[in-house]
């Protein structure tokens, strides 16, 4: 809210001014300049500025403060320490706001370097200087946190609630110790008095609903989410995929009501889309992602939607969406990635590598397509070598990918390299070094590296997680597959394909499975899902042919000079449009949406999105989102279109192609001074 | 929070010259566009001034209230700290105010010795202001310090001595403490101090004569509160006094709506207590006579309500559609018209109707619950049980989803669900211990003796003639599902002898499900049929 940016910055005015008044401060333009250049990150300049000033004037303690600063940030500690140091001797004592200061910057600089005991000196100096900067006990519980040192941490944070009783600062501390000690309760009283003093805080929406899901909470938990999406708060995904994994019905039924009360805003359906992709049930999420597209064209929900196409093995609507997402953005190589792997979900190898080869053209530095090409290779195609030869450039882009330790140990392997395959494989558990973030595949390293019970071992742990994960079910028969346990193998890959897996040209062909190829439970397993896979495609795409028939509409324009005017109506308003190629959503001026809202073509309901206001006297402000519900022309109608205001009185109509394109193939013929546009309707029962 | 917002805008409006040392354009701009409700510009204009002085007390006040409103209480806080910091010690309004004003935020942050510190504070500071003696006397109320409340209202009457809130509030007091005859006394002081306080006074000394077990007096008395122009907010109390004294009320109220037939007021009175008690033909003759060729929809909807009550579903269906053609825009409506299609039975349109209200409020739990009880009644299993999971999750933890939670246990254990139907009769057991459907819920846990325990508390309870009739229905359930069918059919005949059951309820009630087939039972569906056809009204 803009209210309290404006006060934020007037209470700290007010309290520097206030402290600055008997001191007398360095107002020399050079210093000015550096601050300034400071303030800005920009350090090298900041750097020549100040040492300018101390060419003139070398006793200056402050501008040596803020070279410690900078020396800091840059990570130079050690010079960070000495500018530190000498500014203390150097500014005067009086000063004590400043020498308090540079004694918190040794303190971090300390801290960082693992020096507790002159940070923590350095920190209560700070503090005896100046007892009453929340700051100073601010950044002491923070490193009393990095400690672990709650209690001590706690009565810092206290401590700045005490001196800063309207901040969310100290409560926010406190609730994190409380998080951090699984004190689930007080982190929610906590949490819940942040929200009282400001009720949109992203931080304590998010950290209240995880506390609440650890208190089994979940309605209220689901609250607490959807409250922290609207305020787009960093870790409101995160949250809802820790509710999700322990309750899936409340979070999902309060997004569902969500986008039933707000139906122009495409973000309640597309969340609902993302969570049951997180919770491997794809085909309730291309529900919500179509529904999204029908209202709104989006590149990342065509790009979700391939993936989730993909995961239930249609091929064909996977590859028409990426291709649109990729339509969007032709230098976006991340949507070719994908495109590889759906053609190499549908047995097109060539095509597969192509993409390869292409993103590989675009960003050559990226050690992640070669692995991509490197397993198509060696999966699909048994060229050995030129898989082997890319995951060596992998390696040598980036020596310490784990990825791709992995796979060219695979590979070695089965090219009877095993001495060099345990290199690599013993190279990955070196690596992993994050504990509560392993890699992958570890369950098949131990197994490589001859140690079998510790691979048994992490299979028994995981594959009970991973009971609703059909790739990750997948992942473990391979596990099992590669020990030689056949019929745990067998079962586990039953149970992947009964959760959904539906990868079956990559099941025919990866070599971890090699000792099941054989086996008559194997080849049952293939046959009936490859008549599931089929049935289910069927249904589908029967559906799709059954119901509807192409038609081609001809719809005339006229042009002034170089643009194309189409005659409309817009919630029954008579008016024309601008075609443009170019644009790709809608804008209006704001003079014709104010006549429409006052002449009740629209209303106040269709003003949407976080730019949604009216003035005071009613009208409607530039930037403002509305919704159209009926656009039609020529016969056809775009429901829920949503359109920008411009601030230009004189701006016209403009309806972009993408928003056209909705409703289908558009062509211009020039020459009949046509638009035709062929769409797909529904068939006429006879 | 409106109370108390509309309560600082008032003593912003006295208080304003001396918030502000010296008159500025932008703080005077700022409080004309704050009093005009600009409060965007306002806080600019605020801002601006602030910039020129930034100990400008009068500007970090103003920039409080704002933040107050839209509930951001910690920047509200800090700017009221800054007020209360740069006041001059002289400035006691502009400080008993900000004081006021922190209390106000203490309040809504829930530290009351915070609270109470910032009203000690205030009343400190203009010990002759009657408004802040007011605001700390109602705190020690709240907070049960009735002593103190007394000490501080009093206080106001040595220095206003008409003043008729303060009596109302020592009148308040003395009914807190029992003392009734004080009460009335000291509301009557209040009627005669200041006419313009008559609703509240009334309102008050109705509470004493309750009290007091003097249910004429009580009645009169909620009559001259609703006449004084009470309002909504007495009618709901009027509910309490008809739990234990409908007649006399009744009587006074079918006078009131004969003697002053422009003040609908007292239809809605006459309606509510009469369904309220079980007693909805009472209402029914003046509700017809009112509602005849007009659209008032108030008048409508209450109609339909006492008519489906007694059983006229057929009236009650049409009087509700023709409503709502009237005035499609109450969603309200469209809820009531599905209740009513569904005890009616006619499950297509009863659908058709939740539908049609849950577009337009898809987070009501309640319409879920009301759609899953028609996919229930339906036989669609499935859909009730998702309706009322929807319902549960949209309901709890503020709202009673033990109605949701009871049939969804048991639609689960009839699909063999066990498990999942026991969590939610032992949810309902846990959270809704002393309720009638928590009887239910312990006999299908197997807790027969608890069940039984909580009916019988229910049925020593003094109740009103529409909750004995649910108490009785409840009793006769357990009975069934104890297979005492003949006590059942007893219970079940008193039950209908306090007000009407819709048959499609009783058809279709789980509970009742081993009486089916049962004569008797068919015979008591039988009945209510058509009861209204023998309903008499006691004029």
């Amino acid at each position: 809210m803009k209210y309290r940016i404006i006060a934020t910055l007037l209470v700290m005015a007010v309290a520097i001014a206030g402290y600055a008044k008997d001191v007398k401060r360095p107002d020399s333009y050079n210093f000015k300049r550096g601050v300034e250049l400071y303030g800005d990150d920009d350090y090298d300049q900041a750097i020549e500025y100040f040492n300018k000033e101390l060419a003139e004037n070398p006793k200056n303690g402050y501008a040596t403060l803020y070279l410690g600063m900078i020396a800091a940030d840059q990570g130079r500690n050690g010079e960070a320490i000495t500018f530190a140091q000498e500014a203390i001797k150097r500014i005067p004592k009086k000063d004590k706001e400043y020498v308090s200061y540079a004694y918190l910057v040794l303190a971090s600089v300390y801290s960082n370097i693992d020096n507790n005991a002159e940070a923590e000196r350095n920190y209560t100096q700070a503090i005896a200087l100046n007892p009453d900067n929340p700051n100073n006990y601010a950044h002491r519980a923070a490193y009393y946190e990095g400690l672990e040192q709650w209690d001590k941490a706690k009565a810092d944070y206290r401590r700045v609630a005490d001196l800063e009783p309207g901040s969310e600062r100290g409560y926010m501390g406190m609730a994190g110790i409380a998080m951090q000690q699984e004190r689930w309760d007080e982190a929610a009283e906590r949490y819940d008095y942040v929200l009282k003093l400001t009720p949109t805080y992203g931080p304590a929406l998010v950290g209240r609903a995880k506390a609440r899901t650890a208190l089994k909470h979940y309605n209220e938990a689901s609250d607490d989410i959807i409250a922290a999406l609207e305020q787009n708060a960093r870790g409101a995904f995160s949250a809802m995929g820790q509710l999700a994994d322990s309750a899936l019905t409340p979070i999902s039924i309060k997004l569902r009501v969500r986008a039933a009360k707000e139906p122009n805003n495409v973000m309640w359906l597309n969340t609902e889309g993302l969570l049951y992709d997180y919770v491997n049930q794809p085909r309730k999420a291309i529900e919500k992602f179509e529904a999204s597209l029908a209202k709104e064209d989006n590149p990342s929900v065509n790009e979700r939607l391939a993936s989730c196409y993909m995961d239930i093995g249609d091929g064909k609507h996977a590859l028409e969406h990426i291709n649109k997402a990729f339509e969007a953005d032709t230098t976006d190589m991340n949507t070719l990635s994908t495109r590889s792997d759906i053609y190499e979900m549908m047995g097109d190898f060539d095509a597969a590598i192509a993409d390869a080869n292409t993103a590989i053209e675009h960003e050559p530095d990226w050690p992640y397509f070669y692995i991509k090409r490197g397993n198509i290779k060696y999966y699909h195609l048994a060229d050995y070598q030129g898989a082997l030869d890319d995951f060596n450039t992998a390696l040598t882009i980036s020596p310490d990918n784990m990825s791709a330790h992995f796979m060219a140990g695979r590979l070695l392997w089965d090219m009877d390299r095993r001495d060099e395959a345990r290199e690599h494989f013993q190279r990955v558990v070196e690596l992993d070094t994050v504990p509560d973030n392993s890699f992958e595949h570890d369950h098949f390293i131990y197994t490589f590296l001859g140690q079998p019970d510790k691979s048994r071992q992490l299979l028994a742990d995981m594959v009970p997680t991973h009971k609703n994960d059909p790739h990750e079910l997948y992942d473990d028969a391979c596990a099992y597959a590669l020990l030689g346990d056949e019929q745990q193998a067998l079962d586990v890959l039953q149970q992947a394909f009964e959760c959904g897996l539906r990868s079956l040209v990559h099941v025919s062909h990866d070599p971890d499975l090699a000792s099941l190829h054989d086996t008559e439970r194997f080849k049952t397993l293939m046959a009936h899902y490859t008549d599931v896979l089929a049935a289910e495609l069927q249904t589908g795409q029967a559906a799709d042919d059954d119901a509807y028939e192409e038609q081609i509409v001809e719809i005339p324009f006229t042009t002034e000079g170089k643009v194309c005017k189409v005659k409309c109506t817009i919630n029954g308003l008579p008016l024309h449009f601008i075609f443009d190629t170019g644009a790709s959503q809608v804008s209006m001026s704001n003079v014709e949406a104010t006549f429409m809202l006052k002449n009740d073509y629209l209303s106040s309901r269709d003003v949407v999105g976080k730019a949604n206001y009216l003035t005071a006297n009613g009208d409607i402000s530039e930037g403002t989102v509305i919704n159209l519900r009926d656009v039609n022309f020529g016969g056809l109608t775009l429901s829920n279109v949503q359109a920008s205001i411009v601030r230009n009185q004189v701006a016209p109509l403009l309806l972009g192609q993408s928003v056209l394109s909705k409703l289908g193939k558009i062509e211009i013929d020039n020459t009949r001074h046509v638009l035709k546009i062929t769409h797909r309707v529904k068939k006429q029962n006879k | 929070m409106l109370k108390h917002l509309i309560i600082t805008l008032l003593l912003l409006l006295a208080c304003t010259p001396s918030l502000h040392a010296q008159n500025t354009y932008n703080f005077d701009r700022g409080v004309e566009e704050f009093n005009n409700g600009h409060y965007e510009a306002a806080m600019q204009l605020f801002a601006k001034e602030l910039q020129r002085n930034d100990e400008d007390p009068g500007s970090w006040f103003y920039i409080a209230a704002i933040y107050d409103r839209n509930d951001f209480l910690g920047a509200a806080l800090t700017a009221v700290n800054n007020c209360i910091k740069y006041a001059a010690p002289k400035q006691h309004e502009t400080l008993a105010m900000a004081h006021h004003l922190r209390s106000t935020l203490y309040r809504q942050l829930g530290d009351s010795a915070a609270e109470l510190s910032d009203l000690d504070q205030a009343v400190r500071h203009t010990p002759k202001s009657a408004d802040f003696l007011r605001f700390r006397g109602d705190y020690f109320y709240e907070h049960e310090d009735y002593d103190r409340s007394d000490d501080d209202f009093n206080k106001i009457l040595s220095i206003e001595k008409d003043n008729a809130y303060a009596m109302i509030a020592l009148a308040r007091n003395a009914e807190a403490r029992k003392q009734y005859d004080k009460s009335v006394e000291w509301c009557t002081r209040a009627l005669r101090a200041d006419p313009e306080m008559s609703a509240a006074a009334h309102m008050f000394r109705s509470d004493g004569y309750m009290g007091m077990k003097d249910y004429d007096n009580a009645a009169a008395d909620l009559i001259a509160a609703i006449d004084n122009g009470g309002g909504r907010q007495i009618i709901d109390r009027i509910n309490t006094l008809a739990d234990t004294a409908f007649t006399p009320l009744a009587t006074r109220l079918q006078e009131k709506v004969v003697t002053d037939p422009e003040n609908e007021n007292w239809l809605y009175a006459l309606g509510m207590v009469a369904i309220h008690s079980g007693h909805p033909a009472e209402a029914l003759p003046q509700l017809e006579k009112a509602a005849h060729g007009g659209d008032d929809s108030f008048i409508n909807g209450m109609l339909a309500r006492c008519l489906c009550d007694v059983g006229d579903l057929d009236r009650a269906i049409s009087v509700k559609r023709l409503s709502i053609e009237r005035d499609s825009t109450t969603a309200t409506d469209t809820y009531g018209l599905a209740g009513m299609l569904k005890l009616a039975e006619l499950n297509d349109e009863a659908m058709e109707a939740i539908n049609h209200y849950i577009d337009r409020e898809p987070d009501d739990g309640d319409a879920y619950t009301l759609r899953a009880d028609i996919h229930r009644q339906a036989g669609r299993i499935e859909q009730a049980i998702d309706d009322y999971t929807a319902a549960i999750v949209l309901l709890e933890p503020d709202d009673d989803s033990a109605h949701d939670r009871y049939f969804r246990g048991v639609l689960l254990d009839a699909q063999g669900q066990q498990a999942a139907a026991r969590d939610d009769w032992q949810y309902i057991a846990d959270n809704y211990a002393t309720q009638r459907v928590a009887a239910l819920a312990n006999q299908r846990l197997g807790h027969t003796d608890q069940a039984l325990q909580i009916i019988d508390s229910l049925m020593n309870k003094n109740e009103s003639n529409a909750d004995r009739r649910r108490t009785l229905w409840t009793a006769a359930s357990l009975n069934a599902l104890l297979h005492n069918h003949q006590q059942a059919i007893h219970l079940l005949r008193q039950a209908c002898q306090c007000g009407f059951i819709a048959p499609a309820l009783l058809r279709h009630d789980p509970d009742l499900a081993g009486l089916h087939g049962n004569p008797d039972f068919e015979q008591i569906i039988e009945s209510q049929k058509h009861p209204h056809e023998n309903t008499t009204t006691t004029h």
